[in-house]
């Protein structure tokens, strides 16, 4: 263990504290942003700090955030925090700090990271205005291009003997682009600097900026519709929904029948994957998990908190987010599980209805959920002209509305990654221009 | 590091030391309490040539600075100055009692308390015997509450700069009314523009999203705000507008007397009876533009490079008493609290929330509306501010604003102000 996690350990208990965790980041990273036609900028940050948890016999743990610290300043804190602190009665959760770890190999890491550099960099903002010359993107202009590669060590002791790390690499691409009065900033984060694929990006900007070029309301009088959902709107409205598969949270994610080629899955260990880590920030492993199973209703997720406080184990879901002190539930890899379906089979399922590309939540109004979706109308396989509309939803209609899911997927929003291939969906029209799913 | 960072020309480029201490405890409905210290030092350099290079490292102390810095800097200059923050729990629960009971007695769904008491204090250095420091203590409380049948926290607030300590009938009374609002909401449709009385103080975010951030020289070289360079001189909104960024009865930012690149502006006044006087630059984008001071250089802490951003903002009283503006409006909103708000420069659009609103018809209070959300297009909205009240206001001291990846504490303070033709719905923001 190095020195100052041992140390800080030691001088806790000395403190008086029954349990004591210590979290450590370390982070280099470097940003490089391109403004067209202006000037470039570039910000090299060295990050080093510690977050330690400290519990009593009893009550709600206490706990300090320091940078770079040394043996005194963290006997300082310790101090600091046993002054002020108000202690509770209750019963707590420090019995639960896991004791060890099985090593896990993920592979999360790219060894290149010291090779990527101004010139790859440069290499790469040269290829992305290659394919903004191309016809095909004529009309887009671009804002701005924001790269960063982020090399992130991770360490996690606890006076249980646990003493465990991980280092972990996250490449970023970041576009501002702009199709006549509509922008938007399309962010793509890989665990690999190969990943990064700037056709890609470029192209669901044009896709989603084209649709929201010319959006007339969609508003008529047939009963159903048939909606395909893109990967990037279904993982949008997973994200939303998120919070129903938090241990604790709303009961109904218990009581429906979801249709039965629904898999929703979290899996911390893909390779590849920028939501992917060995353990969780309270040292806790975990691998796939099925939350709904072919249909079926299986499990919530956990941090050691929540499942103190709720029952059951911790499911490896306790992250901490760098504002707050204490770990948060967050998924790691959250997602819809693809079938053996291609994407042409929905279109042709479905005959006619509305491709939704884009999604954004309008309103929350109690269960109901109002999002404002940017799409294509379609007839078999052309795409016709592009439509905006309001679809209304609760949790429990949604997922039971599902007709087929394909097999292409796609994950999106980096640390906590949602992925979801397309979606079919039955849906219906009402008064006004608002849609139900 | 240290010898990277060295630089030959020392004028070039700015070099900023920070030490940021923060306490944060919180307790909620079910007992729960959370309660965390931190303390963090850092160094950030930025050069100012074509490349635009800054690099910023995590210390243990300011002092460890010493080594990255360009050049030699005597005995104290690195450490920081002030007492220190005294906090304590048991002490702050015992002194906010009232607001606790309060908050059980409403008989909520849930709530949640945070108390936050920190400190930032920067020396930034300009070359060779040109530091200049900044110290910013802030406290604050936090009330997230959430009222029976509602899906939603609502939040508000109060923060001072001086001590941890509140006005807590004020507060207990702005909790009663937010939960009686929306607990009798009635729904009302808005089938058109109607005007909306913004209420003094809190109110001039609404200024500070759509005024203050048009003259943010970054938005401005980017041709991304409605607002040019060539218009300084010239009538860009309803002559009843005067915009100052001091005040000099306000305290909030009061040992800041420089930004974050140690300048200060060359004035005070941004907006001078609809009149456009000067734009909001750091040194980087005073030079681009060629404008006469920067000054307004903001970074929410050393990791990340300062950028053009706004500390205070004010709006002049004008000649009508708050009651006038209630009188002369036949239907239209009353906007108590509000929420975030977001700008659509490239639409000429913006939103923001209104977290307690109410129907003014006949000149008079209505019903409560509850939540509610303000849209209009920024052009038309700047020229229509139609009346400026007499009864200006500082805001309650919780107002932040988001940009570009950053988080900071602004001021914003307006006496109660009518602006016609804005667009009430029930949603939430989207673009």
């Amino acid at each position: 263990m190095t020195k100052i996690y041992q140390q800080t350990i030691e001088q806790g208990c000395q403190s008086g504290f029954s349990a004591v965790e210590v979290f450590g980041e370390d982070i280099e990273k470097y940003e490089y942003l391109f403004l067209p036609g202006e000037h470039t900028g570039h910000h090299a940050q060295e990050i080093g700090r510690i977050t330690v948890r400290a519990f009593w016999e009893t009550g709600d743990p206490v706990g300090f955030t320091l940078s770079k610290p040394d043996s005194d300043s963290v006997k300082k804190a310790f101090s600091t925090v046993y002054s002020s602190y108000l202690r509770g009665e209750g019963e707590n959760y420090r019995r639960l700090l896991p004791s060890s770890a099985q090593k896990t190999r993920v592979a999360i890491f790219d060894e290149s990271f010291r090779e990527v550099d101004d010139h790859s960099f440069q290499e790469l903002t040269d290829k992305i205005h290659e394919v903004m010359i191309s016809p095909m993107f004529q009309r887009l202009k671009l804002d701005r291009i924001y790269l960063s590669r982020m090399l992130k060590k991770t360490t996690i002791a606890n006076s249980n003997q646990l003493d465990i790390k991980y280092k972990k690499t996250i490449f970023t691409l970041q576009l501002g682009v702009t199709l006549g009065e509509n922008c938007i900033d399309l962010s793509e984060s890989r665990v690999f600097f190969s990943q990064i694929e700037p056709f890609k990006v470029i192209s669901r900007a044009y896709n989603l900026l084209y649709s929201l070029a010319e959006t007339p309301i969609l508003a008529e009088p047939k009963q159903n519709v048939y909606f395909i959902l893109s990967p990037e709107a279904s993982a949008f409205i997973l994200r939303e929904f998120a919070q129903f598969f938090y241990r604790g949270g709303p009961e109904e994610v218990r009581n429906i029948t979801y249709p039965s080629m629904l898999n929703i899955i979290d899996n911390p260990l893909m390779n590849n994957m920028t939501g992917s880590v060995p353990f969780d920030d309270e040292g806790v492993q975990s691998d796939e998990k099925f939350l709904v199973q072919k249909g079926v209703f299986n499990q919530t997720i956990a941090s050691i908190e929540q499942s103190y406080r709720y029952g059951g184990q911790s499911t490896g879901n306790g992250f901490r987010n760098g504002r707050t002190p204490f770990p948060q539930v967050r998924f790691s890899n959250f997602y819809i599980k693809p079938t053996v379906l291609p994407l042409k089979n929905l279109f042709s399922d479905a005959g006619e209805g509305v491709y939704v590309s884009l999604l954004r939540l309008k309103d929350i109004d109690k269960d109901s959920y109002v999002f404002s979706g940017y799409g294509y109308r379609f007839k078999g396989n052309d795409m016709q002209e592009p439509v905006h509309i309001y679809i209304k939803t609760t949790f429990r209609s949604y997922f039971l509305k599902i007709l087929k899911i394909a097999k292409e997927i796609k994950f999106f929003y980096s640390t906590a990654n949602f992925g979801s291939p397309y979606i079919l969906l039955e849906g219906r029209n009402r008064p006004g221009s608002i849609w139900e799913i | 590091m240290a010898n990277e960072t060295r630089t030959s020309n020392p004028g070039q480029c700015i070099e900023l030391v920070e030490q940021a201490e923060a306490w944060y405890f919180s307790i909620d409905s079910q007992g729960r309490s959370e309660h965390h210290y931190k303390k963090r030092a850092g160094f950030l350099q930025r050069k100012y040539d074509h490349l635009r290079i800054s690099k910023s490292v995590e210390l243990n102390s300011p002092g460890e600075a010493r080594g990255l810095l360009s050049f030699p800097v005597g005995g104290n200059v690195l450490k920081v100055h002030g007492k220190d923050i005294s906090f304590s729990p048991g002490r702050v629960l015992q002194e906010n009692q009232y607001v606790l009971d309060t908050l059980e007695v409403l008989k909520l769904a849930e709530w949640k308390v945070v108390f936050r008491a920190q400190r930032t204090q920067r020396i930034i250095f300009q070359g060779e015997q040109k530091e200049k420091k900044s110290d910013f203590p802030y406290y604050s409380i936090l009330i997230k509450l959430k009222i029976p049948r509602q899906r939603n926290f609502f939040e508000l607030g109060e923060g001072a700069v001086h001590a941890l300590k509140f006005n807590q009938n004020g507060l207990c009374s702005r909790i009663r009314k937010m939960v009686e609002n929306h607990a009798e909401s009635g729904v009302v449709d808005f089938p058109g523009a109607v005007p909306v009385i913004l209420n003094a103080g809190d109110g001039a975010i609404l200024f500070h999203e759509i005024l203050g951030h048009s003259l943010e020289a970054d938005y401005i070289y980017q041709r991304q705000s409605p607002i040019s360079p060539d218009q300084v001189g010239t009538q860009i909104v309803s002559p009843t507008v005067t915009l100052v960024t001091r005040d000099p009865n306000d305290s909030f930012f009061k040992n800041i007397t420089c930004d974050d690149e140690g300048e200060t502006p060359g004035s005070d006044i941004l907006v001078e009876n609809g009149v456009l006087r000067h734009l909001i630059a750091d040194r980087f984008y005073k030079q681009r533009l060629n404008l006469d001071s920067a000054g307004h250089a903001r970074l929410e802490d050393f990791t990340r490079p300062p950028i053009p951003r706004m500390y205070a903002l004010y709006l002049k009283p004008g000649p009508y008493s708050p009651e006038e503006l209630i009188a002369s409006t036949p239907y239209g909103v009353y906007a108590e609290s509000f929420g975030e708000g977001k700008v659509f420069f490239l639409k000429n659009e913006f939103f923001f929330q209104i977290r307690e609103a109410w129907l003014v018809k006949d000149g008079q209070f209505s019903t409560p509306l509850g939540s509610v959300l303000v849209k209009g297009n920024i052009r038309e909205t700047l020229n229509s501010v139609d009346m400026v009240a007499n009864d200006f206001r500082f805001d309650k001291g919780i107002s932040y604003c988001y940009k570009n990846g950053q988080t900071i504490n602004v001021r914003v303070g307006q006496p109660t102000v009518k602006i016609n033709n804005l667009y009430i719905s029930r949603e939430r923001g989207e673009q």
